[in-house]
C-alpha cells in the first residue's frame, strides 16, 4: 500500500487541482446557464396572455419534474440520451448539461419566489404610467427582485458544488472521482478521501460565507 | 421537456447513429471503447496516459485500417449502450460474445479467451470452486458483467455484493465484505497487489471458458469484415499472443484456435428501438426498491432530527465547548459532500477495524449528514420563539410545560415544518446515493436491471417517473398532515 | 359633449358583482368627489377607469371616444390622458424621486432624459420638494411619499387626474400639506376625480359630489346640494355618521 510520503507529491496535487478544477466547472457553467433558463422559466410562468397557457403548463411541468427526480438519475438519463444528439459531447460536457437542467428547475423556483415578493402596487404603479411589459421588468421588478433572488440562488450554486460529486458515477474525473481514483491506486482511503474531502471544505465554505455575506448586504434595508 | 425532445430524437436518429467504415476513414479518427480502470487490459498510466493490452490492441487495430485511434473511457456498463448510440465506434474491455448482447450489438471475431476461475482468501475454506456454492458465502462481482447471470446459475446459494469498478471486487474482499471473486482470474489478480497483508489464493480449477470479441454497432458491415480482417491477421501473425504476454507477463490460459476465427453470418439491421416490456415487468421489484429508500430517508430523518435537535440547542443554549463543536459539526458536514462522506465510512473505517454494510454506511452517512442540515433549521425555528411572548408567559404564570406547549412550539412548527417537509423529499432523492454502495433500492435496482436488460433509457424514464410519485405523494401526505395536524400550510 | 362619460359601468371579481351599472360625467376642469361608505366601489371605480381592473360591462368615453380596455394599444394611449395616485403612493422602491418621475416620460413619451429631469425638477418644486430629487421613497415620510406620487402623475402631463384616499394613510399633521398640494393643482384647470373622507375638504375643493353605495351611484350634485339638502335618505345616513366623528 502506498504510504503518506507518496501522496503529498506534486504529481498528487495536480491531478487534484485537475480534478476542483472540473468540480468548479461544472458546477459554474452548470449554474449560470441554469440561472438563465430558470430565469427564462420563471418569467414564462408569469405572463397571463391565454395564448401562452400550454407554455405556462409546460414551465410548470419541468420545475415539478426536475425538482423531484435524483441528481443521480438526471445523470444518467442525459448520458444515455443526450448522446444520442451530440455523440463526440465530452462526460465532462454531459455531466454539466445534466447540472443546467437540475440547476434550471430549482433556480427557476428562486426566481419566481424573488419576483413574486416585489409588491403588486409597484407593477401596478408602473402600468398606470403606461410602461411596456419589459420596461416595467426592467425598471422596477428585476431591481427590486435582486436582493430577493441572489442570496438563495448563491447558496444554492454552493451547495451544487457538492452534488457534482455524483457525476463520478458517469466518468468525470471530478473531487470525488480523483478520490477514488488515488484510492484504487493503492494510497489509503481515509487519505484520499480525507484530503478531497478537505478540498471540497476549502471551496465550499469561503463561497458560502460570501453567499450569506451578500445575502446581509442586499436584504438590508435601502437606504444609501 | 428536453428530455423528452432528446428521447424524441433518439427515436428518430437512432438508425443513423453509428458510423460506417467510410465515414470512420473520412473523419481519420477511431473511436474506441476501453476501460480506465482494468489493468493491466487499460488503465492510466504515468502522465495520465491510458497504456495495457487493450489499448495496445486498439493502436494496432487503427495502424492496420489505417486511422488514429481515439480511446474513450468507458465503463463496463457504459459498452453496449455507447456502441448503440455510437458514442464509440469499437468497444474492447474484455466484452464476452453473448446471445443477449448480440441482440443488440454485432462482435467480431474473438480477440482473447476468459478463463473463470476463483480468486479467494486463507480466511475461506475451499478447494475446488464447486464447495463455494454454500450459505455464508459472499460472492462479489461487478454490475454489469455477464459472469453475474452465469453465477446465479452455477452457484446459486451463496450471497451476492454487486460492486461498480474491478478494483472494488478485490477491496471488498480485502476489506472482508466478501469471501470470493468469480472471475477471469487474469483481470483481477493484479488488484490483490495493494492489500499485501491478505493472504490471497487463486482455486486452480477453471469453471469454464468464454471468448471475448470486439463490440461493433449492429448492421455495420462493412466495419466488421475489416476488423475481423486485421483481428484473424493479428492472431495468425502473432501479435495478439505478443501484446497478451507483455501485459500480462504470461501466456493467455486458453489461447484462441484456428477453429474460433469464423466470421459471423450478417446480423441484419442496426439502429435502436424503444422496448419498455423489459421494465415494466421489473416493475415489482422497482417498487420494492422505491420502498427501500424510502426506509432510508426516514431512518437517516427521524435519527438525524435528534442528532440536529441536540446540535442546535448546543449551540444555542450550550456551554461554549459544546457550542463550538456543534458548530464545528454542522460546518464540517454541510460544507462537504454527503457522497464522500459515505466514501469515508464505507472505505476508511475499515482501516481501522469497523466494517459498516453498504446499506448501514449510507444510512448512516445519511444521518450524520441530514443531522448537519437539520441543526440549522431547528435553530432558526428554536430562535422563532418571541422573548416578548416568554416574558408574557412568565408574568402569566404559566408552567414550564405550558409555555413549551402554547407558547415556544407553535412558533417553533410554524417556522420550521415547510423545511423539514422539504428536507425530507431531499433526503428521498439523496438515497439515490445508496446504489453506489451496493445498496438494492430504487436506483440500485435500475442499475441492476438496466444492465442486464441494457434498456438504460427506458429504465431511468420509469425510474424517474417513480421517483416524482414517491415524491409527489410524499409531499402530499406532509402537506396534509401540516394541515391536520399542525395548522400549518406547507 | 363631456370631457369624461362614463355610462353603466360594471365591474366585479371573480362572479361578485362589485360595480353595478355606474354613470356619471366630468367636463373639462371639473373636480369630482367619490364619498361613500368604505367598500362601495370607489376604488374599483378608479381602477378600472385607468384599466387595472377590466370592466364587465358600459362604456368609457372620452371626449366622446369609447375606450377599448381590452385593446393595449388602446390603454396606453389611455394612460397618457389619464393618471392616478393611489392611496399607498406605489413609488418604485428601488428610483430617487426624480427618476421616478422621469422613469415613464422617458420610457413611454419619449422625452429626452435631460428635458425629462428639467420638468421633474420643476414638478418637485412645485409640490414642495425641490431639495428631496435624489431622496429614496424610504428616506421620505409619508406626506412626502405622496407629495411625489402626485408629482410623477403630473410628469405625464394628464387630462386627468384620479387620486384614491390620497391622505388616507398619512399621519393627522401630515394630511395638511397634501390637501394644499391638490389644492394648487385645482386651480390649473386639471381635470380631477377623487375619492377622499375630508369632508371639509370635499365641500370646498369640489365642482361635483357623487355618493356612491353598494357598487351604485346614490346621488350626485353640487357640494351644496349634497351636503345641506341630500335628497336620498342613505346619503343622509352617511353624513350622520361622519358627522358624528
Ligand atoms: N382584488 C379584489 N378581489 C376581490 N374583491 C375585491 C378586490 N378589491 C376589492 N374587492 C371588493 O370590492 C368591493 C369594493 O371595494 P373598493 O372598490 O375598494 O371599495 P371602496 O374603495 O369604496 O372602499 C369590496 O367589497 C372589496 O372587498
Ligand atoms: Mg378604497
Amino acid at each position: 500500500m502506498n504510504g503518506a510520503a507518496e501522496f503529498f507529491t506534486t504529481d498528487t496535487a495536480a491531478f487534484l487541482a485537475g480534478a476542483l478544477g472540473r468540480t468548479l466547472w461544472m458546477t459554474l457553467l452548470g449554474c449560470t446557464l441554469g440561472f438563465l433558463l430558470g430565469g427564462v422559466l420563471a418569467l414564462v410562468r408569469r405572463t397571463r396572455q391565454p395564448l401562452l397557457a400550454p407554455a405556462r403548463l409546460l414551465a410548470g411541468l419541468y420545475v415539478e419534474t426536475f425538482r423531484r427526480l435524483p441528481f443521480l438519475v438526471i445523470l444518467i438519463l442525459v448520458l444515455f440520451s443526450v448522446q444520442a444528439v451530440a455523440p463526440g459531447l465530452s462526460l465532462l460536457g454531459i455531466a454539466t448539461i445534466a447540472v443546467t437542467l437540475a440547476a434550471t428547475a430549482y433556480l427557476a423556483e428562486i426566481i419566481r419566489a424573488g419576483l413574486d415578493a416585489v409588491p403588486r402596487p409597484q407593477v401596478e404603479g408602473a402600468e398606470v404610467l403606461g410602461l411596456s411589459a419589459l420596461d416595467r421588468l426592467r425598471f422596477v421588478v428585476l431591481p427590486q427582485a435582486w436582493g430577493v433572488i441572489l442570496p438563495p440562488a448563491a447558496a444554492f450554486m454552493v451547495m451544487f458544488v457538492k452534488d457534482t460529486a455524483l457525476a463520478s458515477h458517469l466518468g468525470v474525473v471530478e473531487l470525488a472521482f480523483a478520490g477514488k481514483i488515488l484510492v484504487n491506486k493503492g494510497f489509503s482511503p481515509t487519505l484520499g478521501f480525507g484530503a478531497v474531502l478537505v478540498l471540497y471544505a476549502l471551496v465550499s465554505w469561503p463561497l458560502g460565507r460570501a453567499a450569506a455575506h451578500l445575502e446581509k448586504k442586499l436584504v438590508a434595508p435601502r437606504h444609501r | 421537456m428536453i428530455r423528452l425532445l432528446a428521447l424524441l430524437w433518439l427515436l428518430l436518429a437512432a438508425p443513423l447513429l453509428a458510423r460506417d467504415l467510410a465515414e470512420i476513414r473520412a473523419s481519420g479518427t477511431l473511436k474506441v471503447g476501453v476501460n480506465p480502470n482494468f489493468p493491466p487490459m487499460s488503465s492510466y498510466g504515468p502522465g495520465g496516459v491510458l497504456q495495457g493490452f487493450d489499448v495496445a490492441v486498439a493502436q494496432e487495430l487503427g495502424r492496420r485500417l489505417g486511422v488514429k485511434v481515439e480511446l474513450v473511457p468507458t465503463e463496463a456498463a457504459s459498452r453496449v449502450p455507447f456502441l448503440v448510440s455510437g458514442r464509440i465506434d469499437l468497444s474492447l474491455g474484455a466484452l464476452t460474445i453473448t446471445p443477449e448482447r448480440r441482440a443488440l450489438i454485432d462482435f467480431s471475431v474473438p480477440l482473447h479467451s476468459e478463463s473463470m476461475g476463483v480468486i479467494t482468501t486463507d480466511r475461506v475454506s475451499a478447494a475446488r470452486w464447486q464447495e463455494l456454492d454454500r450459505p455464508g458465502i459472499t460472492l462479489v462481482n461487478m454490475r454489469g458483467n455477464q459472469s453475474v447471470s452465469v453465477l446465479e446459475e452455477l452457484l446459486p446459494r451463496p450471497r451476492r455484493l454487486l460492486v461498480d469498478g474491478n478494483a472494488d471486487t478485490i477491496r471488498a474482499i480485502a476489506q472482508g465484505r466478501a469471501d470470493a471473486l468469480v472471475e477471469n482470474v487474469d483481470f483481477f489478480i493484479g488488484f490483490t497487489k495493494n492489500y499485501p497483508d491478505v493472504r490471497w489464493r487463486v482455486l486452480p480449477d477453471p469453471i469454464f471458458t468464454a471468448w471475448c470479441g470486439v463490440g461493433l454497432a449492429k448492421g455495420n458491415e462493412p466495419l466488421r469484415a475489416a476488423v475481423d480482417t486485421a483481428l484473424i491477421a493479428m492472431h495468425q501473425d502473432g501479435t495478439v499472443n505478443r501484446l497478451w504476454q507483455a501485459a500480462y507477463g504470461a501466456a493467455m490460459t486458453v489461447p484462441v484456435g484456428a477453429e474460433q476465427l469464423q466470421r459471423a453470418a450478417s446480423s441484419g439491421a442496426g439502429g435502436y428501438r424503444f422496448d419498455w416490456q423489459p421494465v415494466l415487468a421489473a416493475l415489482p421489484y422497482l417498487a420494492g426498491g422505491a420502498l427501500i429508500s424510502l426506509q432510508i430517508a426516514l431512518v437517516a430523518f427521524a435519527a438525524g432530527s435528534i442528532i440536529g435537535l441536540a446540535a442546535a440547542l448546543a449551540r444555542l443554549h450550550g456551554p461554549s465547548w459544546a457550542a463550538r463543536t456543534a458548530g464545528f459539526y454542522v460546518g464540517a458536514i454541510t460544507n462537504t459532500p454527503a457522497l464522500v462522506q459515505i466514501f469515508l465510512l464505507y472505505y476508511a473505517l475499515p482501516e481501522v477495524g469497523i466494517m459498516l454494510p453498504g446499506i448501514v454506511a449510507v444510512m448512516l452517512g445519511l444521518t450524520l449528514n441530514a443531522g448537519g442540515y437539520l441543526a440549522d433549521i431547528l435553530r432558526a425555528g428554536i430562535q422563532s420563539v418571541r422573548p416578548s411572548e416568554m416574558e408574557a408567559a412568565d408574568v402569566l404564570g404559566l408552567s414550564r410545560l405550558d409555555k413549551l406547549r402554547h407558547v415556544m412550539l407553535p412558533h417553533i412548527v410554524a417556522t420550521v415544518y415547510r423545511p423539514l417537509a422539504n428536507f425530507f423529499i431531499v433526503l428521498v432523492l439523496g438515497s439515490s446515493m445508496a446504489a453506489l454502495f451496493g445498496v438494492e433500492e430504487l436506483t440500485g435496482r435500475a442499475i441492476n436491471i438496466s444492465t442486464a436488460n441494457l434498456r438504460t433509457i427506458e429504465t431511468f424514464a420509469v425510474t424517474g417517473l417513480i421517483y416524482i410519485a414517491l415524491t409527489l405523494i410524499a409531499s402530499a401526505l406532509l402537506a396534509l398532515a401540516g394541515r391536520q395536524l399542525f395548522r400549518v400550510r406547507a | 359633449m363631456s370631457l369624461l362619460d362614463i355610462a353603466e359601468l360594471s365591474a366585479g371579481y371573480g362572479g361578485n358583482t362589485i360595480l353595478d351599472g355606474v354613470s356619471l360625467t366630468a367636463e373639462r376642469g371639473d373636480i369630482v368627489s367619490l364619498i361613500g361608505p368604505s367598500g362601495s366601489g370607489k376604488s374599483t371605480l378608479l381602477r378600472v377607469l385607468i384599466g387595472l381592473t377590466p370592466p364587465t360591462g358600459g362604456t368609457v368615453r372620452i371626449d366622446g371616444a369609447a375606450v377599448d380596455y381590452a385593446d393595449s394599444a388602446a390603454l396606453k394611449a389611455l394612460r397618457r390622458r389619464m393618471s392616478i395616485v393611489f392611496q399607498q403612493f406605489n413609488l418604485f422602491q428601488n428610483m430617487t424621486a426624480l427618476d421616478n418621475l422621469t422613469l415613464a416620460p422617458v420610457r413611454t413619451l419619449g422625452v429626452a432624459r435631460a428635458e425629462a429631469e428639467a420638468r421633474g425638477c420643476d414638478l418637485l418644486a412645485k409640490v414642495g420638494l425641490a431639495d428631496k430629487a435624489g431622496a429614496y421613497p424610504a428616506q421620505l415620510s409619508g406626506g412626502q411619499q405622496q407629495r411625489v406620487a402626485i408629482a410623477r402623475a403630473l410628469a405625464m402631463q394628464p387630462e386627468i387626474l384620479l387620486l384614491d384616499e390620497v391622505t388616507s394613510a398619512l399621519d393627522p399633521e401630515r394630511v395638511g400639506e397634501v390637501l394644499d398640494t391638490i389644492r394648487t393643482l385645482a386651480e390649473t384647470g386639471i381635470t380631477m376625480l377623487l375619492v377622499s373622507h375630508e369632508m371639509g375638504f370635499v365641500r370646498e375643493i369640489s365642482t361635483k359630489v357623487v355618493m356612491m353605495d353598494a357598487g351604485r351611484v346614490v346621488e350626485a350634485g353640487p357640494p351644496a346640494s349634497i351636503f345641506e339638502s341630500p335628497r336620498e335618505t342613505r346619503t343622509r345616513s352617511f353624513m350622520q355618521a361622519i358627522i358624528r366623528h
